[in-house]
């Protein structure tokens, strides 16, 4: 032995013979007990040569060079066993054969030939499946990527306030004016820190002059802390005069075309002129949609003071942002902040929290997943999607089944193994999603345009970037794999004998898994219809409710400084005019009131009772106008200059306030004192996700902030009125452009995301339908194929053509009614949670159910009728004479 | 070389008389067959343990895996009482057939 271990340096005889005999095994020519026995012989060989002297390497070479291949030992083996009987060596072949694998391509190829119908509604099933996957992938990868550009992304917070009022607790970021730079004081390991807020303005540059809502007010660390790229100027130094307006790049075009806007001067509503420092572009992945960036330390410019701001600590209307050191735990610094407010603001508990910017997007302050929600649920859509059209091209391989099952039993019966057909089964429908991709991303091009309108995005497809790419890879590996799941575990299991006559009953197992399969696709298909007609309906719902005021044909102007200063003058002008009914100043949009929100307080007030209406500043016409209907008490009177001090509370106020008579009650609410003369019913006045705020009406302030001018037009053609509008306005604002709106459309804005949530669940419902009928077009012509016999059978005994096309179809109606039974009360229970969102809701209707099967149903026998039809209408002669 | 043929009409009795004199393993068969013929039997792998496993499951011999003197595991054959009286049956044939060449042989060469 020790003979045999002296061989070459490396060489181990023992190693060598162990691993050529795992090397037999490997090739299953051999049984296990032979293989040993084998061994034993090999060993004994080499011992006999290496006793006679042999090098042990060459001995061991020279023994197994003469037992040769695993091969040819099983094949001696083979034939001195089998003596006499006909059978294939039992080896197994080997794992790869290039030719095999070219012919698995040619047979795919010229079987998509061949069979151009089925193969067409396969891709094109497949095809219009994966594009709306990678529709959604493409939307949810935008909706996921806001605000992550930023260099800090990861060092950003936003401060939001755990706000108690009497028994619930808002969770919301509007906060205190002096907060930020207090903050910034007090904690070292804030780096920067910037107020915002947004307003609305008139702009003038020049011949230009627009009406801007994309106001933000920020500090001078704005842009230090977000870095939007800037084209023009320097991000740190940009706002830090009070002068300087930093702007968008849209809008440095919009007012200058392609002149440098640097240095040049925009006017802000007649009031303040401020000079451009510098120009930004925002991405479309941001939520500061904005277009006008300047600073707090501008307001004085406009005449505001900031040292009653500076000293305000129970106002709520900045949001603030930080942007802590690095290494900074933003949880150690949060349970620091916490109890900020408390000393400033005695007999209060609100707790300040941060909020990660990358969550802003997606999630609520209180940090429930919004934004996130829809994103889930439209990508669990994709998924769904993409799995009907899986399930088409699943349920269309089965169907062909027959066909193909000799093709199965000629396979094995030549020495093919099971693996091989799996292999070329999964080949095939990974070739059929390679090819469904193309076709998918050339729709996905298509349809961009559109998609970006329903959705409001813009979403390009860039082939380039490398997540993207392997997300769709991604999505052909799913498709690939699912699709070709069931054919190539189902069909290759298959005994010869059996694999020729397994489907020549109707009733067999493929034909009860298509029909679970189709149930499966019409499920979701009507639940996506269910889902689009009930947002549909909670839309419209939203959109004819009774506002509590009139909305039409009320139009609404932004006023710039002159027109309110002379605001009396053009409402005496205005009203000259037989078709304006009525006119008035308010502070906001009546629809949209909950950007003031100060705390109330009255005599006799318990100290646990706070109410937070939100306040809008108007004159006396402002009840008459809008048309609020006065409960109690009575409206504004020019005629009475002592109701400039008083106010008018809506019915929530009072109810809040647990007031039963508050006419007389004396109010102070932000420096203002004043009695209750009036309460009106309650008019909606912010989203109605939301129920309905309290609200109070003062005509103090002198007129300072009311900003919008409201007219009330004669019902009809409100083209002559809107001229003499125009007519006043522009002697009183030579220079300026005269911008207006109709509140029914700005109220009709507001619900934009819900009409997108419904225009995008009504794509995909669509797809949805357009996949499942195009899979029940290639069932039912499947079916008319296999009953080509039977339906001329029973035309010979008698049936008529009608008779056979119910009799089809029925087959079919009957899977899509088993579908709705599983799909209504998917739906409601979905619907249901979806309007728990809104404190004004509509009831969801069974007609909403019936519509969407009815519709599932008719598209359904409609695909099914046309193939049915002409195997029901083909004459008996000819049907029996096939075969 | 001797024929394919008789190659495969020879094993069966050759392994037979080979096993009655005492149980042993294949790489000894193949190694006494070779030097009992002076090389002109050279009997494969591949071809000696088929027929052992066929003439085990026909009952003439049987075999067990034991350790030898040197730690190897072996398979080694022994014969049956079956396998006995098969070799007796064979012997009395293979006897009978070359009888009949010796007689034949014999006169032929002394023909003139």
């Amino acid at each position: 032995m020790n003979k045999a271990k002296a061989g070459g340096p490396d060489f181990d005889l023992d190693l060598a013979i162990g691993e050529w005999c795992r090397g037999m095994k490997r090739r299953g020519a051999l049984e296990d007990g032979m293989i040993a026995e084998l061994e034993a012989h090999v060993k004994d060989e080499v011992d006999d040569f290496v006793a006679s002297g042999m090098d042990p390497e060459d001995a061991f070479r020279r023994v197994t060079e003469a037992v040769e291949s695993a091969e040819r030992v099983g094949r001696e083996d083979f034939k001195t066993r089998a003596r006499g009987l006909i059978m294939a060596p039992p080896q197994r072949t080997g794992i790869f054969f290039p030719a095999l694998l070219l012919n698995s391509v040619k047979v795919t190829l010229r079987k998509m030939r061949r069979q151009k119908w089925y193969s067409l509604l396969s891709v094109a099933g497949l095809a219009v499946g994966i594009a709306g996957a990678v529709l959604i992938f493409l939307w949810s990868r935008h909706e996921l990527s806001y605000d992550r550009f930023h260099e800090n992304a990861g060092n950003i917070y936003r401060v939001v306030m755990e706000d108690p009022l009497n028994d619930s607790l808002s969770v919301h970021p509007w906060l205190p004016f002096p907060l930020g730079p207090a903050l910034k004081n007090e904690f070292p390991e804030i780096a920067a820190v910037s107020r915002w807020r947004p307003d609305d303005m008139v702009v003038r540059a020049g011949a230009e002059s627009h009406t801007e809502t994309g106001f933000l007010t920020v500090d001078p660390d704005f842009f230090r802390i977000f870095s939007f790229p800037f084209l023009r100027g320097n991000p740190s130094e940009a706002l830090a005069d009070p002068h300087a307006i930093v702007i968008r790049d849209s809008m440095a075009r919009k007012y200058f075309g392609d002149d440098d806007p640097v240095g040049k001067t925009l006017n802000l509503s007649g009031r303040a002129d401020l000079s451009v420092s510098g120009v930004v572009h925002i991405p479309d992945e941001s939520d500061f949609q904005f277009d006008f960036f300047f600073s707090f330390q501008s307001y004085p410019l406009f005449n505001v003071d900031l040292a009653p701001l500076e000293a305000n600590w129970s106002g709520k209307n900045y949001h603030v942002f930080l942007l802590l050191h690095d290494g900074v735990s933003a949880a150690r610094l949060e349970e620091k902040i916490a109890g900020f407010l408390k000393p400033r603001t005695p007999g209060r508990t609100e707790v300040l929290r941060l909020e990660p910017l990358s969550r802003i997007h997606l999630h609520n302050p209180d940090g429930s997943a919004a934004g996130m929600r829809v994103v889930r649920l439209f990508s669990l859509i994709g998924l769904f999607i993409l799995l009907i059209a899986c399930v088409n091209f699943m349920n269309l391989t089965t169907a062909r089944f027959e066909g193909r099952a000799k093709e199965v039993a000629m396979r094995k019966t030549l020495g093919g193994t099971r693996g091989q057909l799996i292999r070329q089964f999964f080949g095939e429908s990974f070739l059929h999603s390679v090819l469904a991709m193309a076709a998918a991303l050339a729709v996905v091009e298509l349809s961009l345009p559109a998609f970006g309108r329903i959705t409001g995005r813009r979403i390009g497809l860039d082939l380039m970037r490398a997540d993207l790419l392997l997300g769709l890879l991604g999505i052909v590996l799913v498709a690939g794999f699912v699709s070709g799941l069931y054919p190539a575990l189902f069909l290759s299991s298959f005994a010869p004998a059996r694999a020729t006559k397994a489907f020549a009953s109707p009733k067999g197992r493929g034909s009860r898994l298509r029909k679970s399969l189709v149930v499966f696709q019409f499920t979701l298909s009507t639940m996506l219809i269910i889902g689009t007609l009930g947002v549909r309906s909670q839309v419209s719902f939203m959109m004819n409710k009774d506002l509590g005021m009139d909305r039409e044909p009320i139009v609404y102007h932004l006023m710039q400084k002159r027109t309110r200063d002379s605001v009396d003058v053009v409402r005496a002008e205005l009203l000259g005019h037989p078709d304006i009914l009525s006119v008035t100043s308010c502070s906001h949009l009546p629809i949209d009131i909950h950007s003031w929100i100060g705390y109330l307080d009255w005599d006799g007030r318990e100290a646990v009772k706070e109410v937070r209406p939100a306040c809008l500043s108007v004159d006396p016409d402002f009840v008459e106008t809008l048309g609020l209907t006065l409960v109690e008490g009575r409206d504004y009177s020019r005629s009475r200059p002592a109701d400039e001090k008083n106010f008018i509370i809506n019915e929530t106020a009072r109810r809040q306030m647990g007031l039963e008579n508050p006419i007389g009650v004396e109010l102070r609410f932000w420096g203002l004192k004043g009695q209750v003369i009036g309460v009106v019913a309650d008019f909606t006045n912010q989203h109605m996700s939301s129920a309905t705020a309290p609200a109070i009406l003062t005509a103090g302030w002198g007129g300072q902030n009311r900003n919008y001018l409201l007219l009330k037009l004669r019902p009809g053609n409100p083209a002559k009125a809107l001229r003499h509008f125009q007519n006043v306005w522009e002697k009183a604002n030579p220079g300026f452009p005269c911008e207006y709106g109709f509140l029914d459309e700005a109220f009709g804005r507001m619900y934009t995301n819900e009409r997108r949530l419904s225009g995008i669940l009504f794509s995909f419902a669509a797809l949805a339908v357009l996949i499942s009928c195009l899979g029940l077009i290639g069932l039912a012509s499947f079916t008319a194929e296999e009953k080509t016999k039977e339906i001329g059978v029973r035309k010979v005994l008698g049936a008529s053509s009608w008779k056979m096309l119910s009799l089809f179809s029925l087959k079919f109606a009957k899977l899509v009614l088993a579908a709705n039974a599983v799909a209504w009360p998917a739906a409601y229970v979905l619907m249901r949670r979806w309007l728990e969102g809104f404190a004004f809701r509509t009831t969801i209707g069974l007609e909403i159910f019936v519509l969407a099967g009815g519709l599932a149903l008719l598209l359904a026998v409609l695909s099914v009728g046309y193939q049915t039809w002409r195997a029901a209408t083909a004459n008996p002669v000819r049907s029996l004479r096939y075969e | 070389m001797i024929s394919k043929a008789l190659v495969a009409a020879s094993t069966k009795p050759l392994i037979l008389s080979i096993l009655r004199d005492g149980e042993t393993y294949g790489y000894r068969i193949i190694k006494q067959m070779k030097i009992l013929s002076g090389g002109h039997l050279e009997w494969s792998f591949g071809m000696l343990y088929p027929v052992l496993h066929r003439l085990e499951k026909d009952g003439y011999i049987t075999s067990a895996w034991k350790i030898s003197d040197k730690e190897r595991r072996r398979k080694y054959y022994r014969l049956t009482a079956a396998g006995r009286r098969e070799l007796e049956r064979e012997k009395s044939q293979w006897l009978a057939v070359s009888r009949v060449f010796s007689g034949l042989w014999q006169s032929s060469e002394v023909r003139p």
